[in-house]
């Protein structure tokens, strides 16, 4: 039976029908393994010193584009892949004679036509497409650099430059039409550059990238309680002018040089402290970067350990203590030389460094809030009942300070083992250095017994005190540090830690010298953050010393704090309210600092807070309770 | 379709060549309906899986933009750069803030396990000198202090979810399906439902509404502009406005470019303490 009559369907109609079908809809939409779009023609425009090659498509089609450098038997060149499209017009190669192409070939492939233009010499090749009449693609070859680099602060200059298909109005969604269906698939037709070849980036491979920055912060303080014999106010301007340059060398190999110069100015309004102005060199170094592996060498910080405010773990670069822990970890440590070296693995990596010369925390000995010996002798000085000849003599009390010279041997070695997995990072870490504070051998005035209260009677202090003419004899010592560190997150809070055993730590003792002994340190805690911009870090830390001996000042054999950080964000980040904390659970002295920034205005930021120490005047935070501050802080950032 | 009976022709025949004829214009207009048959025949799921599959290139880098735009109308503006690469059955996603000079240097590492709610985070922050991993379970918290949260950052896997379409509606000249999902019992997320306008041509959100638990309109996240760059439809113009408080983010991607071959070693937390 047959069921279309040769002679019942008019061939025409029968025509008109699979005409109108196949021209309103795409035949990839019907049978989506036959091409849906021919290539028709090409026309090739030379301008200037730029040519470019029209590719005239019969449909929308996906493409993608890539640049390769000349090998030994091709030259550079640059290739689209047209998907879902055939050829049926141009010849397999079509020779070009201009200035900046040799030849055009194509080649058909199962689910794609790959146009590649053969290049004469280096050159930029960029891509577009125009959904017009109805789908262009221009391949542009000028002479400047290969990559179509755009450099991140010069985007606008970018946007203006690159050629792109019409942008969609703003206020209307539309798309081009007739785009492919998303859901085909591409992952095993996709032709990525191979692993030899380097990605054409958005970041100036091939161009010096230099970047200029820096910042100015005037800092200043003044104390609640006034005494005396203490400093009640005080000023720091400081500022940091840094430049990073970086050059990429080739595929993931690059140099960068990071330099920064630092100038800074401390006030103390004390008569017997002096004001400090340093100009000195902050972080600069350079570092060269493989692919799995980086080396540096000059004035580095680096920061080991996972807790914060106190790191045990981070003992690598000395620590400006000039006005102790009112200052954040991570503005008072200071950049020292060094040759570092890391590689990585995939989930191990090792560093090493080698620190060539010693470099010796900064901090004062005497007449500050925050000295070794804090305002003890202005304290004679002041007192009214000390005699002339005493006053003179703490007036002229002088530090020998025995630091180690750069001969080799003084040199300072470390290395650190990292094991990172999905869930959680690891590190253990060895240290051979130089402890950064001073031993203090010998106290020009003997037979007293200090407590470490700055209120003590002076007279019960000094009587039986013999007074030599020696000077402070100090020196510093060697010191080793084994530590492990880990961090995770157990869902909801970030866990983290660290444990260090260090094996000389010097205490200050009740004869004003020092004593040396081995010391645990761990510290570890958790924070969290919560969906209304509220953070909580609740640290744990304890401190033990071995072979305690009682005369050691400020600390018991065991210390145990809790610290850490409360705080909320207020009006879309513009400010935040926070308080510091430490609180010592061994003597019930603490340290709060209350605080709100606000960031309001564009690289501004603004702070004021409120530093204050509590505890009986024998515990390390109870014996700055006269230091007690409140402070503003105002910083610029360009 | 014309379907016509000729003259001269004996019934038994005449039916026959109706019937054919019927069987013909029905293959003929299968043959045109059927496309649209086919994409009218998706189910939510499948709809909310070719979503969550649209081809967006084996990797992406871009330069963007971030406004953040209080009810008053000031503004504030960072500067960010953005990779992507999808390898070895994971998503991972390096943005690196660039401006203003405060934050610059600021960078954030997203590892997501494709098709499974699985994600880590790390975050650098140039001041710590640091890498810390940051909680991802908390996903309702507000990224950067804008109007998207981690979990809007984030893609859900498609089966936490349930789907219903409720119709088909025109935005700017694209049709799109309507598709409301709500989160599967044990599902951690902030949101009650979403209701989100995807075109059919393309299967990007174009506009989607959030809502709460108490089922309150909270959010609208609305594309304000496409633009195909190397063959992939891309969003150049996105916006999160907070019902709420009438705050607004604004995302403009200023610069894109796809299947370049970026290294993995991009994508690491030895990366995230680059410069660049």
């Amino acid at each position: 039976m047959r069921l279309i009559p040769k002679s019942s369907v008019n061939p025409k109609l029968l025509a008109l029908v699979a005409g109108f079908l196949c021209s309103v809809f795409p035949t990839s939409l019907i049978d989506s393994h036959a091409f849906a779009a021919s290539l028709q023609s090409m026309d090739v425009k030379s301008v200037d010193k730029r040519t470019e090659i029209t590719f005239r498509i019969d449909d929308t089609v996906r493409y993608q584009y890539n640049y390769l450098p000349a090998n030994n038997t091709l030259p550079p060149r640059c290739y689209v892949d047209l998907f879902a499209t055939s050829n049926s017009s141009l010849p397999s190669a079509v020779l070009v004679a201009n200035q900046q192409v040799s030849k055009i070939r194509t080649g058909d492939y199962p689910t794609k036509l790959r146009i590649v233009v053969d290049l004469k010499q280096e050159s930029g090749c960029s891509v577009n497409s125009e959904a017009v009449n109805p789908f262009l693609i221009k391949v542009s070859v000028s002479e400047r650099s290969p990559a179509d680099v755009i450099h991140p602060t010069d985007h606008s200059k970018a946007a203006a430059d690159v050629d792109s298909s019409p942008l969609i109005p703003i206020g209307a969604v539309q798309v081009a039409q007739n785009l492919p269906p998303s859901s085909e698939s591409v992952a095993t037709d996709a032709a990525l550059p191979s692993a030899d070849q380097q990605p054409s980036s958005l970041f100036g491979e091939d161009e010096n990238n230099l970047s200029v920055w820096g910042w100015a912060r005037l800092f200043t303080a003044f104390d609640t309680y006034k005494s005396q014999a203490e400093d009640h106010h005080m000023h720091r301007a400081s500022g940091r002018l840094g430049v990073d340059w970086n050059k990429e060398l080739g595929l993931e190999k690059s140099l960068d040089l990071h330099a920064g110069i630092d100038l800074e100015r401390i006030y103390y309004d004390s008569e017997l402290a002096s004001d400090d102005t340093d100009l000195r060199l902050y972080q600069t170094y350079l570092q060269y970067n493989g692919a799995d592996w980086d080396i540096s060498f000059g004035k580095q910080r680096v920061r080991w350990g996972k807790s914060d405010q106190l790191s045990p773990v981070d003992s690598l670069n000395p620590q400006d203590l000039r006005q102790f822990i009112t200052f954040d970890l991570e503005d008072r440590a200071l950049p020292s030389w060094m040759l570092r070296g890391r590689w990585y693995g995939e989930s191990i990596g090792v560093e090493t460094i080698v620190q060539p010369w010693f470099q010796k925390s900064k901090f004062d000995y005497f007449d500050s809030d925050w000295a070794i010996y804090r305002n003890l002798r202005e304290s004679v000085i002041d007192n009214s009942q000390a005699p002339p000849e005493l006053k003179n003599y703490v007036r002229n009390i002088e530090v020998n300070s025995d630091k180690p010279d750069q001969a080799f041997d003084h040199f300072s070695a470390a290395a650190r083992l990292t094991w990172q997995t999905d869930r959680a990072d690891f590190a253990v870490s060895y240290h051979y250095g130089w402890e950064t504070m001073p031993t203090i051998n010998s106290f020009p005035v003997k037979n007293i017994d200090y407590s470490g209260d700055p209120d003590v009677d002076l007279g019960k202090l000094l009587d039986g005190a013999v007074f030599t003419d020696e000077k402070v004899e100090a020196e510093y010592k060697r010191q080793q540090t084994v530590g492990f560190e880990w961090e995770t997150v157990l869902d909801p809070v970030g866990f983290r830690g660290e444990v260090a055993y260090i094996d000389n730590v010097a205490f200050l003792s009740s004869d004003l010298t020092s004593r040396r002994k081995p010391v645990t340190h761990l510290v570890s805690g958790i924070d969290y953050s919560s969906a209304s911009e509220w953070y909580l870090n609740l640290q744990g830390s304890w401190y033990h010393i071995y072979d305690y001996d009682d005369d050691i000042l400020f600390l018991e054999e065991d210390t145990v704090s809790l610290l850490g950080e409360i705080n909320k964000t207020l009006w879309r980040g513009n400010l935040k309210l926070g308080m510091k904390y430490n609180y010592t659970l061994t003597d019930q002295s603490s340290y709060l600092r209350p605080y709100a920034i606000m960031k309001y205005f564009r690289n501004f930021e603004c702070e004021l807070g409120v530093m204050i120490f509590s505890g009986d005047n024998d515990t390390l935070m109870g014996s700055y309770d006269r230091a007690d501050q409140v402070y503003g802080m105002v910083k610029y950032s360009f | 379709m014309i379907c016509y009976r000729e003259q001269g022709m004996s019934k038994e025949n005449a039916r026959i060549n109706s019937l054919g004829r019927l069987v013909f214009c029905l293959i003929a207009i299968l043959l045109v309906v059927r496309p649209t048959l086919a994409s009218d025949l998706l189910s939510p799921e499948q709809i909310a899986q070719k979503t969550y599959d649209r081809y967006v290139g084996e990797d992406m880098q871009m330069l963007g933009r971030m406004e953040l735009i209080d009810k008053n109308g000031s503004v504030r503006i960072r500067e960010f750069v953005s990779l992507r690469k999808d390898f070895d059955g994971l998503r991972k996603q390096l943005i690196r803030f660039t401006a203003p000079a405060d934050i610059a240097g600021t960078a954030f590492l997203n590892i997501e396990k494709v098709n499974a709610d699985d994600t880590e985070q790390h975050l650098y922050l140039p001041a710590l000198k640091r890498t810390r991993r940051i909680v991802a379970s908390q996903m309702s918290r507000s990224f950067v202090n804008s109007d998207f949260t981690y979990e809007d950052m984030h893609r859900h896997s498609v089966a936490e979810w349930q789907y219903a379409l409720d119709g088909i509606e025109i935005i700017g000249e694209h049709d799109c399906y309507i598709l409301v999902s709500t989160p599967k019992q044990k599902t951690d997320t902030q949101y009650g439902r979403t209701i989100s306008w995807i075109g059919k041509d393309n299967f990007i959100p174009l506009k989607v509404f959030f809502f709460d638990n108490r089922d309150r309109h909270i959010k609208t996240y609305l594309v304000s502009s496409l633009k195909i760059v190397d063959g992939i439809a891309t969003e150049m113009d996105v916006s999160m406005e907070d019902i709420v408080s009438g705050d607004r983010t604004r995302l403009v991607t200023l610069e894109a470019k796809y299947n370049t071959g970026l290294p993995n070693s991009y994508f690491t937390t030895r990366a995230l303490e680059k410069q660049r």
